[in-house]
């Protein structure tokens, strides 16, 4: 969009917007999607912060090293890296117009991810049954908060990907459908990123305390 | 997006957001094993012997993870966007190293400062 | 404007693009209220029911892919040209 200025016979300048050039349908999207990315990134920082800053506050309530099993974040862990690598594919897949293998791809990435939930949910039912409840202390009362966050994100993740199974199955792989398959792309990936983080600072670092 | 209907159009300024390929997304799911698996073995063996260093070797690796997963799954690139991902990207870690290790310090000042002493020396 | 001298252009019209008529955001509002006073006054059931409610109307609006439409130039010029006149006629 351009204002052009043109001097008339009266001497006085013209004004109008020369030319609103149209713009595809959905051009701005991954800076606009990136850019809602970086401000979750900013919601996790500040839970980060908040654990950091209660992590050692422990109400003389059991401590991480009482709770956290290592072993069990570890399978957590290779479930959402699986799932990341499994996107990929249906990623590759969707550029090669292959519906099929992308649904496959697609299915399998969230059973992944439908993994991941089911054995946080049951580590998180394992906390609470000892007693370790977010009420117990601020180390739990952060700790809850975090992950559960990331878990909530993952859970939403989920969905978004059945719906866009949904409409792939239904609508094709028209653009619409791989501007929205690379939106949730994005955000599969970026949680794996913000898992990076938790699995550090809250898991590993956790035991070394 | 498809690549070809795009270069046609001579808009081709937002699709330099790259895809990657199948060698690049398995270079960066070998990468990603190994910066996790090193670190849950650090921690899991106790071999470094010292938790300072231990806790400062798997903070690198998390960085180096963080910045793999950003190259080959999220594909980062300074031209991404005409650049304007990697100034939001740029903006955020500003954002977040100040909101981290501001209130990590701040607290544990007030901590040290504010804690009445007759707590203090049972617990910490 | 009129006083540095802008006219109205008489040729040139484009069409226009359009955003598509939609009642979802009105609804999503309605029921983000809803939401909100279940919340707030502990009333679960209102709260539980609504937050469904509005998964269910946001993933029902990502299966409309018909968001824009254009009104096409010849529209454009046949509403100015009758504007253009209206003006002649009224001096």
């Amino acid at each position: 969009m351009t204002i052009a200025i043109k001097p008339t016979q009266s001497g006085e300048p013209l004004f109008y917007l020369a030319d609103e050039h149209p713009h595809p349908e959905g051009w701005s999207t991954s800076l606009g999607f990136w850019i809602y990315l970086m401000s979750d990134c900013l919601i996790f920082a500040i839970l980060f912060a908040t654990y950091g800053v209660l992590s050692g506050n422990y109400a003389a309530g059991p401590a991480p090293k009482d709770l956290f099993d290592l072993s069990l974040v570890a399978v957590n862990t290779t479930m959402l890296l699986l799932s990341s690598i499994t996107y990929g594919f249906a990623m590759l897949t969707m550029q090669q117009n292959k519906i099929g293998q992308t649904q496959l791809w697609l299915a399998i990435t969230g059973l992944f991810g439908l993994a991941f939930i089911g054995i946080e949910l049951t580590e998180f039912a394992h906390m609470i049954h000892e007693g370790a409840t977010p009420q117990r202390s601020a180390f739990l009362s952060s700790f809850f908060t975090l992950v559960a966050t990331h878990g909530l994100h993952v859970t939403f993740g989920l969905v978004w990907l059945v719906t866009l199974m949904t409409q792939v199955a239904r609508f094709g792989l028209i653009e619409a459908n791989r501007r929205r398959l690379m939106c949730l792309s994005m955000f599969w990936h970026f949680l794996d990123v913000v898992w990076i983080g938790v699995f550090t600072f809250v898991y590993l670092m956790g035991m070394l305390r | 997006m498809n690549t070809e209907t795009h270069a046609a159009t001579a808009d081709h300024h937002h699709d330099d957001h790259a895809h990657g390929s199948l060698s690049t997304y398995l270079l960066g799911f070998v990468l990603s094993v190994a910066l996790t698996a090193v670190p849950f073995w650090l921690v899991m063996s106790g071999a470094l012997g010292n938790k300072q260093v231990t806790a400062l070797v798997i903070t690198v690796f998390a960085i180096v993870q963080i910045v793999v997963h950003m190259i080959y799954f999220l594909h980062m690139s300074p031209k991404s966007e005409n650049g304007w991902s990697m100034m939001a990207l740029i903006f955020t870690i500003v954002m977040v190293v100040i909101a981290m290790s501001g209130s990590v310090w701040v607290m544990n000042h007030l901590n040290s400062n504010m804690m009445p002493i007759h707590q203090m020396t049972g617990t910490k | 404007m009129k006083k540095r001298g802008y006219q109205r252009p008489l040729t040139g019209f484009k069409p226009i693009h359009m955003p598509s008529s939609t009642g979802t955001g009105i609804i999503l509002a309605g029921l983000a209220t809803a939401m909100g006073f279940g919340l707030i006054w502990y009333i679960w059931w209102l709260a539980a029911l609504s937050f469904i409610a509005l998964l269910v109307v946001g993933i029902g609006h990502t299966f409309n892919y018909h968001r824009d439409f254009d009104i096409p130039a010849e529209d454009v010029i046949r509403t100015e040209d009758a504007r253009t006149k209206l003006l002649a006629g009224a001096k």
